[in-house]
Formats: structure tokens, sequence, C-alpha cells
């Protein structure tokens, strides 16, 4: 029996085997700062086999108040050296990795290939969807955490089977969030933050049952409220309905789910001879009628729209955007030949 | 209150409203309510927020039942 690691391993569901999938885990932090260093912190102590920390930033004595692996006679050096330095005793069998530099669309694939999880600890949008998207890429498991002020965000993207990730949230990188030097932060809540990304990691790590799998938690810590929100995946090019109209491509499966909704409005833009006649109830607007038939067209309701092949239906539901201002406008990706040759 | 419904606010929204949660008129569905969101709060027209409606990210047309529980999040980003 291990000494060092017997109170995690006596916990229910944790045990000796538990602990040797922690050390022979690899892990890569990306960002060494406020929630970077309470995350390190917990994950070497732990017992993590490998851990990288990628980080070109320099200590400030700004950081200090939050970045809590740094004291004062830091200043000026690197973060990830530095939180090397200060890791290496507390458990002298991780074998820790520094990059020294920031990580960007040259090196980012060839780092985060060598992990099994990746932990996104940094504080901008850019390198954040650079995470993301190699993550996707690569299929590695990535623990997501983010801070405003007193309020939090924590997700788990384990990049299984849809590959459920940051850009079904928000599909682009936002414009308006405000770094922490406008904003603030508050050492203490990042600590909270860092913790519950190093806990996630443990407990995707140790195969647990309850983590955070593809959802994200809200945390708001002045009145402790919390919610945790399911992610699903974003159909195709679909976006925020704050980031303007663009028009779903429908597969087949997801047609057949509005076939029948009381919410949506399927329109057939095919002429009245054409063939195969449909089994399910729609208007048929033909696409050169579609200007007269306009009053045909439920504004409250989601315009589903199909052809023969897919051709007619994206004219028709980009004519419904731009000319005539329908919001909420999708077609059926290879019309409905796709459809009878799936059903 | 009858006939309202509670949307809680998160990160900066809840700044610009200056309070953690509205109350709006109930709308059946969830672009009528979303009209509405934005007809008595304009100042959350072009913020970059999802909609969680029943914990749950929603960005199609769906009926709301009134005691829904519905939240605006925002993205962050601070580390």
């Amino acid at each position: 029996m291990n000494l060092r690691f017997h109170r995690q391993t006596i916990l229910p569901n944790y045990g000796e085997a538990a602990q040797q999938k922690l050390l022979n885990s690899k892990v890569l932090v990306i960002g060494a700062g406020g929630l970077g260093c309470p995350c390190l912190q917990y994950l070497v102590s732990s017992g993590i086999g490998l851990i990288g920390i990628v980080d070109g930033d320099i200590i400030d004595i700004s950081n200090l108040q939050r970045q809590i692996l740094f004291t004062t006679n830091d200043i000026g050096k690197n973060k990830a050296v530095t939180a090397k330095e200060k890791l290496k005793d507390i458990h002298p069998s991780t074998e820790i990795n520094s990059f020294s530099f920031f990580l960007d669309g040259k090196n980012a694939k060839e780092i985060i290939s060598k992990y099994d999880v990746v932990i996104d600890c940094t504080d901008n949008f850019n390198t954040r969807y650079l995470i993301n998207d190699v993550c996707v890429e690569l299929s590695k498991p990535l623990i997501f955490g983010a801070n405003y002020q007193f309020e939090g965000q924590v997700a788990v993207f384990k990049m299984d089977d849809a590959k459920i990730n940051l850009r079904d949230i928000f599909p682009t990188p936002p414009k308006q969030a405000m770094r922490c030097e406008e904003a603030g932060a508050m050492g203490a809540v990042l600590g909270i933050l860092g913790s519950v990304q190093a806990l996630e990691t443990i407990k995707l790590i140790t195969e647990q049952q309850d983590y955070l799998y593809n959802e994200m938690l809200y945390l708001n810590v002045i009145k402790y409220e919390t919610i945790k929100i399911k992610i699903s995946k974003k159909l195709s090019d679909m976006r925020s309905p704050m980031l303007g109209n663009t028009i779903i491509d429908l597969n087949v499966e997801e047609f057949i789910e509005k076939i029948n909704n009381p919410l949506v409005q399927l329109i057939d833009v095919r002429n009245e001879t054409e063939l195969p006649k449909v089994d399910f109830n729609c208007t048929q607007i033909p696409l050169p009628t579609l200007k007269e038939n306009i009053h045909l067209l439920n504004k409250e309701k989601e315009i589903v729209l199909f052809c023969h092949a897919g051709i007619r239906s994206l004219e028709a539901a980009e004519r419904l955007q731009d000319e005539f201002d329908f919001q909420q406008v999708s077609h059926l990706k290879g019309g409905i030949v796709k459809y009878f040759s799936m059903k | 209150m009858d006939n309202k419904i509670k949307i809680k606010l998160f990160g900066n929204l809840s700044e610009l409203a200056n309070t953690q949660e509205i109350w709006i008129d109930f709308k059946t569905t969830f672009f009528e309510l979303r009209d509405e969101l934005f007809l008595q709060f304009p100042l959350l027209v072009n913020k970059e927020f999802v909609f969680a409606i029943n914990q749950k990210i929603t960005h199609e047309n769906v009926i709301i039942n009134q005691n829904a529980e519905i939240a605006l999040l925002p993205p962050f980003s601070g580390g």
C-alpha cells in the first residue's frame, strides 16, 4: 500500500486501481495563471504521472494575488518554468515538462498529441478556440474552465462519439468578454474553479461514473448558485440567434423529427407534377411561385423546406431569409430522394 | 407573479440589467419569449449569450412551460 495516496485510495470508488490510472496518466495544463496554479498543485499531489505546463507569460507583481504558486522573488520569471520548479518537490515521481512559450497554431498539435487529457486554464478566446479545435481533431478530452468576477464555468468535453465541444455552445470566439485587467479577479474564486478542473480531470482519468460529461457548470459564488447545462450537438452550421441568420442543413434523421412537429411548417418547393409524392403533410409552394405565395408561410413557425435533391430548397431558404426576413429556416440536404433512400 | 416568467442572468448580463433575475410576460414559445425579452430589455439585444431552457442550451423554437427555468449564459474567458 502506498501511504502517500492512502487517504484518496480509501475513498469510495477510488482505490489502488484508480490510483494506478492516475500514476499512468499524462495531463497537459495550458496556462499557469489563476486557474492553472491551483489546478496544477492538486494534479501533482494526486499522483498524475506526467504533467505538461504551457505558458509563455512572465510573472508580474499584479499576478501574485491569485497565481498562488508564485512569490515576490519570482517576478520577471517565466510562469511555466517557475511552476515546474515549485511543483517538483510535491511528488518527485511526477514528471513535469514545461513549455516556456505560448500555444499557437504551429505548435499546438504536436504538444497536445503527447497527452491524454488537456486542461484549458488560459485567459483568452483565441487560445481557447485553438485548444478546442485541436482537441476535437485529435479526440483529446478537454477540461474547460473560465472565470468572470465572482462566477465561473467548468465543462468537460470528452470528445467521444459526437465530439461535443465549445463550438456547440458558442460557435465562434466571442468578442465582448472582458479580460481580468478590466473585470477584476479574486484569487480564491479562481482557486475554486481550478480545483474543480483538477477534480474533473481526476474523475475522468479514474473513470468515475459522475462527472461533468458534456455539461457546463455555471457557478456564482456570491450566492452559491449553480446551474448545470447539458450541451448537445449543434446542428451543422446553425448559429446562435444572436449571431445572425444561417440556413440549417438537415440530414434525413433530423428532417424526420420535423415531420408532425406543430412548431414546424414543412414546405415542398417542387412543382405539383414531380414525383415521388410524399407520405406526410406539407404545403406545396413551387420555387417560381414563392413570392406570390409568401402569405402561406407562417413566420411564427420554423420553416423546413425540401425539394428533389436539395438545390432548390437551399435557394428558397436563402430567399426567405434575405428577401422576406424569415429567421428560422432549414432545408433537407440531399432532398426527398435522400429521404426515400434512407427511410 | 401572474403570467410572468423569471429569467436568470449570469456574468456581465446581470451587471447590465443591474439584477440577477428579471421577470417578463410569459409567452408559450421560445421565439415569442425571446422577442418579449428584447422588447422589455433592449440593452440585451446584440449581447453575446445563449439561452438555457430547463438546463439545456436551446437554439430552436420550443414550447415553454410557465415553470420553465430560463437562464441567459454569456461566455467567460478569464483564467
